[in-house]
């Protein structure tokens, strides 16, 4: 088989690989190489045809494939080398660390880089991960794949469709059906509140008068073939089908919106540390995996609401790279930090790899903790001192989400030190709701004092963040 | 309720928007003419316009020629009214336009003669146009 050697090896060509890609190449690494398993760039987005991507990057209302192009057209002058059709299968970590990749003319091949970064997105919750019971008929599907068919495919899926899960796809892909002439009889949402963005439910649903149900299931899928309909409940608190709310519903199509998994095959296999709650690698302030020179940006490490905010995270992987193989060649890796300039830091051999999975206990790690009404908060742990060594521009960036809606909320960064308790970050939100992410930057010179803990809360005034 | 949601319905001479302009969704409060609630002005704009002649961004798919795969995705360079929508993806649905196609080249000039041209949203080469051996591997060294 055949090896190639690279510096950088990005694995998936969404918008999280591709900023990751040219921010390397931006930073001066030399050799980078973007395997991508699709026949073009772009990833879901050529997919998401409706408008509303690049606000804050770009001031604009694009639509997916008009944002995609915007990083994917400056890959070839960026001198990155792309590798379509092909399918990473495995990373194998050690010193280099060696990618299989399953391309469609190349066949079975290694890349071999010091540092990998995983951008694979993310997959959908299928029917099987919800346990709805019912026949197994034709007709069933995630709104991921009904919005392939239909943009890409341009194909219809079905005549009457009821949707399951308000999600921001099954809401987009509610209005989509409907403009191409399907009868959407409502969506079903198992829990109280909308799981996606209110702008999404003002002009996907109330544009076209589609009934959203909060507190309501399916419990049935009636068959045997096709789709024939669906039987539908109230559930209590405990979201409990409540006896004697059913209701049946003709429809030939379900669509599944019910949520996304991070995609973290690879990651397993390579031992990268999972979060539990955010179903990705634990990362630190350069999106660092717990495997020395493997990184992660994007909805691989936890489900994005913006893609703004993957690009983001793709720029900040691709620079934590170019920095990982400038310590790396000056022999510093897998030890201090290149905040600790000029000290010393030795720890066996240059490019020592810690044990896979194993959270290398030479950093002295810094870690980002949930607090009062917080999910989870990423990065899950920071560098302090290495962060506090870099130029004031290029903040560490948090990304958390609440467990709670709530209104006139107080974000806060608190940092642990020698000398109390200190505030790294302070912002006031008009309203949180959990479907929608909260950024918050911290400066590096906040860290300066010592900083060896940090903790995030959302404290709010009012209760319902949902009040609209 | 099953899954009652305050609406903009009237409530005395205020209403309740939602802006959908940016993902920050801004409730909007108003009371014509004034308007509260929005993070930046484009609120107020957003909210008069929508009491009095609503009006949304067209985006759907087209059929092409000579290319896979065979639809372009396409959007309304501005906006047309809010009721016009469902008329305009269905008279969309007759075109059919031949690969190659350029991001933002004008596939139909003026949409029911509102005055806003249709545009591609991406390039699609023709299927003869594409490199035959796609996933080459850069000669290393
Ligand atoms: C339907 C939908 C609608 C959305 N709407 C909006 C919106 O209106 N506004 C907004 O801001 N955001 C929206 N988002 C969110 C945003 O698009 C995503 O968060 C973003 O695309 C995630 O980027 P990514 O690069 O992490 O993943 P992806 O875009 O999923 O890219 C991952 C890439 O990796 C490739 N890949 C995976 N595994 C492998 C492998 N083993 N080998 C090689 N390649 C591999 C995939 O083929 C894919 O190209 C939407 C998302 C979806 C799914
Ligand atoms: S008012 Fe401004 S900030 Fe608020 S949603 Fe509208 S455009 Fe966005």
């Amino acid at each position: 088989m055949k090896t190639h050697e690279r510096d950088l090896i990005v694995i998936g060509g969404g918008p999280a690989g591709l900023a990751a890609a040219l921010a390397a190449r931006e930073a001066g690494v030399p050799r980078v190489t973007v395997v991508e398993r699709d026949h073009e760039l772009g990833g879901i987005l050529q997919q998401c045809i409706h408008d509303g991507f690049g606000n804050f990057l770009f001031r604009e209302r694009l639509t997916g494939p008009e944002y995609a192009a915007r990083f994917a057209g400056r890959i070839p002058e960026a001198g990155v080398e792309t590798v379509l059709d092909a399918m990473a299968l495995e990373v194998r970590p050690g010193p280099e660390h060696e990618v299989l990749v399953s391309g469609a003319e190349s066949g079975l091949v290694t890349f071999r880089a010091p540092a990998v970064i995983l951008a694979m997105g993310c997959r959908e919750r299928t029917r099987a991960q919800l346990l709805i019971p019912g026949h197994r008929p034709a007709g069933v599907f995630t709104a991921g794949t009904v919005q392939r068919y239909v943009n890409i495919e341009g194909l219809r899926p079905g005549r009457r469709a009821v949707i399951l899960g308000s999600g921001d796809i099954g809401l987009i892909m509610a209005r989509r059906l409907t403009l191409e002439g399907v009868e959407v009889e409502g969506v079903y949402e198992i829990m109280p509140h909308p799981g996606g963005l209110t702008r999404n439910i003002v002009q996907c649903l109330d544009d076209y008068g589609i009934p959203l149900h909060l507190s309501t299931t399916i419990t049935f899928i009636h068959g045997p073939k096709r789709v024939q309909g669906v039987t539908v409940a109230r559930v209590d608190a405990d979201r409990r089908p409540i006896p004697g709310t059913e209701r049946h519903v003709d429809c030939d199509t379900v669509v599944i919106s019910a949520g996304l998994i991070p995609e973290n095959e690879l990651s397993r296999g390579a031992g990268v540390a999972l979060d539990p709650v955010t179903r990705g690698p634990v990362v630190d302030d350069r999106l660092e995996t717990t495997v020395p020179g493997l990184f992660a940006c994007g909805n691989v490490v936890h489900v994005h609401d913006l893609v703004d905010y993957v690009s983001m995270g793709g720029t900040i992987a691709g620079r934590g790279a170019a920095e990982y193989l400038a310590e790396r060649a000056a022999g510093r890796t897998a030890a201090g930090g290149a905040g600790a300039a000029g000290e010393p830091v030795v720890a066996g051999e240059p490019g020592a790899v810690a044990e896979p999975g194993v959270v290398d206990a030479k950093r002295e790690w810094c870690p980002v903790e949930p607090g009062e009404n917080v999910a989870y908060v990423v990065p899950q742990r920071i560098d302090a001192r290495r962060a506090a060594g870099r130029p004031q521009d290029r903040p560490v960036q948090f990304f958390l989400r609440v467990r709670e809606p709530g209104r006139s909320a107080d974000v806060t960064m608190t940092g642990r030190s020698p000398g109390g308790d200190v505030v790294l970050a302070h912002r006031r939100e008009r309203a949180v709701r959990p479907p929608e992410m909260v950024a918050v930057k911290v400066r590096p010179d906040s860290l300066a004092p010592g900083v060896t803990a940090i903790r995030a809360d959302v404290r709010a005034k009012g209760g319902d963040g949902d009040g609209r | 309720m099953d899954g009652e949601r305050t609406m903009g319905g009237a409530r005395g001479e205020e209403r309740r928007l939602t802006c959908v302009l940016c993902p920050a969704g801004c409730d909007l409060m108003v009371t014509a003419p004034e308007v509260t609630g929005g993070r930046c002005p484009k609120g107020r704009d957003y909210a008069l316009k929508e009491l009095t002649a609503p009006t949304r961004t067209l985006t759907t798919t087209v059929r092409v020629e000579g290319a896979k795969p065979d639809r372009l995705p396409v959007r309304t360079l501005g906006e047309i009214p809010k009721e016009a929508v469902r008329r305009g993806v269905r008279a969309l649905d007759a075109v059919v336009v031949v690969a190659p196609v350029r991001l933002g080249q004008v596939i139909v000039d003026d949409l029911l003669g509102f005055g806003v041209p249709v545009v591609a949203t991406r390039d699609l080469p023709a299927t003869r146009d594409l490199p035959a051996t796609p996933g080459r591997i850069a000669r290393d060294g």
